[in-house]
């Protein structure tokens, strides 16, 4: 590893009060991982900072650091100005020791910076005088924004198109520029040698006829060069263009599908509202009958009554029909004093006895059938008791889960109204764009592309025509030197030269792209192990200006723009562990809130991939970043733990090893 | 910092095709090592021609 932190001291930086120290012990393959723990405000992005400040490039103007005061309050109070941060680090096998110092003066209010001082140690040896020098060539302050950063920034490398710095510093980490820089040092000496050459051959015919040769074909060249140079730009102007108008298409044609989706989530918006309203209306019904259920071993009970009174009630009922008809019968015989079979007279003792006994009889309306309910009343009151309880037994619906399923699809309900709305919005952006004109617009200009591109690449075999021409009246001029006495040696060191500029231009280019293949293999290995959509997506492209593309498996190209939040996190993070694993020198990962956006699948998939990259890692993280069971699954990882303590009267954080 | 074991390979690749020194070319980057595009030092042209000289210089002292 080529930087590794070892210790980072503090003093009075912002929370951190007096003198704080976090010492990191060595690493080992696979145990990369430096955790701090603290809640928000606890001063985690404050250690962020301390760092990104003692490595910056003083020069360098930032917001942040000459913004509001980097002193802690409380010390200010006491009267104690002076801050520093101190990093401890070793880099290719050196120990190296960097404190930056800053003083302040307190007028009135204000607190006003009185001097700033770097001091730099360097196995021992003090290297104070060419600090600065010295740190952008270990660290430059450039590539720093992909060793030390908040993780909910980081979506920042997933965007269409880098700015010139951006991109300049991703080349600086891949060790480019100083391949290039020889390329064109040598074009610098290219001209010294021919100047040279030239000064030799001044007055020779020629020479002249030559050189009054090479100076058309150089005119030609500068022409070429303006030419093809104003095409680029134009190219350039048409490739935004084009970029631009085929986002706006894809954006009217998805409209089409968002209609689609509209209408199918406006049907489920009231197929839910239906269901609603019968778990609602059925939910009243429980509630209402609810009282029922409660009096149900009553009810049963009085139906049993009624069923055990009714068995009763019918043969009390049958005799007082019998009796009516022996009453009837006994009656008609007394009122006729003759046999009712045979019609013969029946003497008046026998009346008395029959008389008697029509007396014993009991008549209707009185003794026993008036205690029983009428049978109709009864049998009614049987059945809607019957009714009532084969509905209770029939009731097999649990109220609990009732009110549960509503609350699904209550909540169910509202994400589709939120989803309605959302869609809605979006065909509203769109309402009054014209889907045939884009396209006719986005047609035109790609042919006007197409157009301009064939005039650049015309101009480019122009170019090189020329080129070669003048590399052919080069060789000429040098060939003149052979035969002018005392000269040979200088055409050879030409002769030698001009091969060894072709040689390193083609290394410049071979190298170039080699190093581009290297963070695309890098980057596209940690984005596989990432992404939570293997499915779906292929690969990642990198671009010639290192912006990214994910490419789907059917070859479609998503710009970063049209991807989540999340994704764009894991897409920016896979660029920089791209970076980092592509880098000869790589730099330690600080990083603040790693996990930003990122769902639980993403977060643990980036925290696997955080052990296989080649250097030191700081995680400054929250308990909700970091839960205690995926901590437990990294441990073997974890060299080491910190965890902040935020004092909330004294304005003060303390740092504690765990 | 350029990848020093890819660009050792490519160099050794490229100079071999076009019959120039892969040890000067390997001299001439390692001159660049270090030196930033904005913080270029000076001189770097001259120091560039007394490793060409110095190659040549050889090549004809083999030669004699």
């Amino acid at each position: 590893m080529s930087i590794e932190i070892k210790e980072i001291a503090l003093h009075n930086w912002l929370v951190y009060r007096g003198d704080v120290k976090l010492q990191f012990g060595s690493l080992e393959v696979g145990r990369n991982l430096w955790i701090v723990h603290g809640l928000n405000g606890s001063g985690k992005t404050s250690l962020l900072r301390a760092i990104q400040w003692v490595f910056r490039n003083g020069r360098q103007a930032d917001r942040f650091f000459d913004g509001p005061s980097l002193h802690n309050r409380d010390a200010v109070r006491t009267g104690d100005l002076m801050l520093s941060v101190s990093a401890r680090f070793s880099h290719r096998g050196r120990d190296c020791v960097i404190t930056r110092i800053q003083t302040a003066v307190q007028r009135g209010e204000k607190l006003t910076v009185l001097r700033e001082d770097l001091r730099l140690i360097i196995d021992g040896r003090d290297e104070t005088e060419a600090a600065d020098e010295k740190l952008a060539n270990i660290l430059p302050w450039d590539c720093q924004q992909f060793a030390f950063f908040d993780g909910l920034e980081i979506q920042a490398y997933a965007q269409r198109q880098h700015s010139k710095e951006t991109r300049e510093a991703i080349e600086l980490i891949l060790g480019i520029p100083e391949v290039r820089n020889l390329r064109d040092d040598l074009n610098k000496l290219s001209y010294e040698l021919s100047k040279e050459r030239d000064d030799v051959l001044a007055d020779k015919d020629v020479y002249q006829k030559l050189l009054a040769e090479k100076e058309t074909y150089e005119i030609d060249k500068s022409t070429w060069e303006k030419r093809i140079k104003e095409q680029q730009e134009k190219l350039n102007a048409l490739e935004l263009m084009v970029v631009e108008l085929r986002r706006q298409a894809a954006e009217l044609e998805q409209n089409e599908e968002r209609i689609k989706d509209l209408q199918s989530k406006e049907k489920l918006a009231s197929e839910l509202s239906e269901t609603l309203k019968n778990l609602k209306d059925k939910q009243q019904r429980l509630t209402t009958r609810a009282a029922l259920h409660l009096l149900r071993p009553i009810l049963s009970m009085r139906y049993h009554v009624l069923e055990d009174e009714d068995s009763k009630a019918v043969s009390v009922e049958h005799r007082n029909v019998e009796n009516a008809a022996r009453r009837a019968l006994l009656e008609k015989t007394i009122d006729e004093a003759r046999c009712a079979l045979c019609e013969q007279e029946i003497s008046r003792a026998v009346l008395s006895r029959l008389e008697a006994k029509f007396h014993r009889i009991p008549a209707a309306g009185d003794g026993v059938v008036e205690q029983v309910l009428p049978s109709s009343h009864r049998r009614n009151l049987m059945v809607d008791l019957s009714r009532i309880l084969k509905g209770l037994d029939d009731e097999t619906e649990d109220p609990k889960g009732v009110h549960l399923l509503r609350l699904e699809k209550e909540q169910r309900l509202e994400e589709v109204e939120q989803d309605i709305a959302k869609l809605k919005d979006m065909l509203r952006e769109h309402a009054h764009a014209d889907i045939s004109s884009v396209f006719r617009t986005l047609s035109a200009k790609e042919v006007e592309k197409a157009d301009v591109g064939h005039e650049f690449d015309r101009l480019q075999n122009q170019l090189n025509d020329t080129n070669k021409k003048l590399f052919q009246l080069d060789k000429d001029l040098t060939r003149l030197l052979a035969e002018t006495e005392g000269h040979a040696e200088l055409e050879k060191e030409i002769e030698y030269f001009h091969r060894l500029q072709e040689c390193i231009d083609e290394v410049v280019e071979q190298f170039i792209q080699e190093r581009r293949a290297a963070i695309e293999a890098h980057l596209n290995r940690v984005f596989r192990n990432v992404t939570n959509k293997k499915e779906e997506y292929e690969r990642v492209a990198l671009l010639e200006d290192f912006s990214l593309r994910v490419v789907t498996k059917a070859g479609n190209q998503i710009e970063p723009e049209r991807l989540s939040a999340g994704e764009k996190e894991v897409l920016a993070f896979s660029f920089i562990a791209g970076l980092n694993l592509a880098s000869d020198n790589p730099a330690p990962l600080v990083m603040d809130t790693p996990f930003g956006h990122l769902d639980v699948q993403h977060r643990n998939g980036l925290l696997a991939a955080l052990p296989t990259l080649p250097s030191q890692v700081i995680l400054l993280a929250t308990d909700r970043d970091i839960p205690e069971e995926e901590r437990r699954r990294f441990e073997r990882n974890i060299v080491g733990e910190f965890e902040l303590d935020r004092i909330q009267t004294e304005e003060r954080t303390t740092i504690h090893t765990i | 910092m350029p990848d020093e074991k890819m660009l050792d390979r490519i160099v050794n690749e490229v100079s071999k095709k076009h019959d120039v020194s892969s040890d000067l070319v390997r001299k001439m980057t390692a001159l660049e090592q270090g030196k930033l595009h904005l913080e270029r030092r000076r001189g770097i042209t001259r120091d560039l021609r007394a490793l060409l000289q110095e190659e040549l210089d050889s090549k004809k002292a083999k030669a004699e």
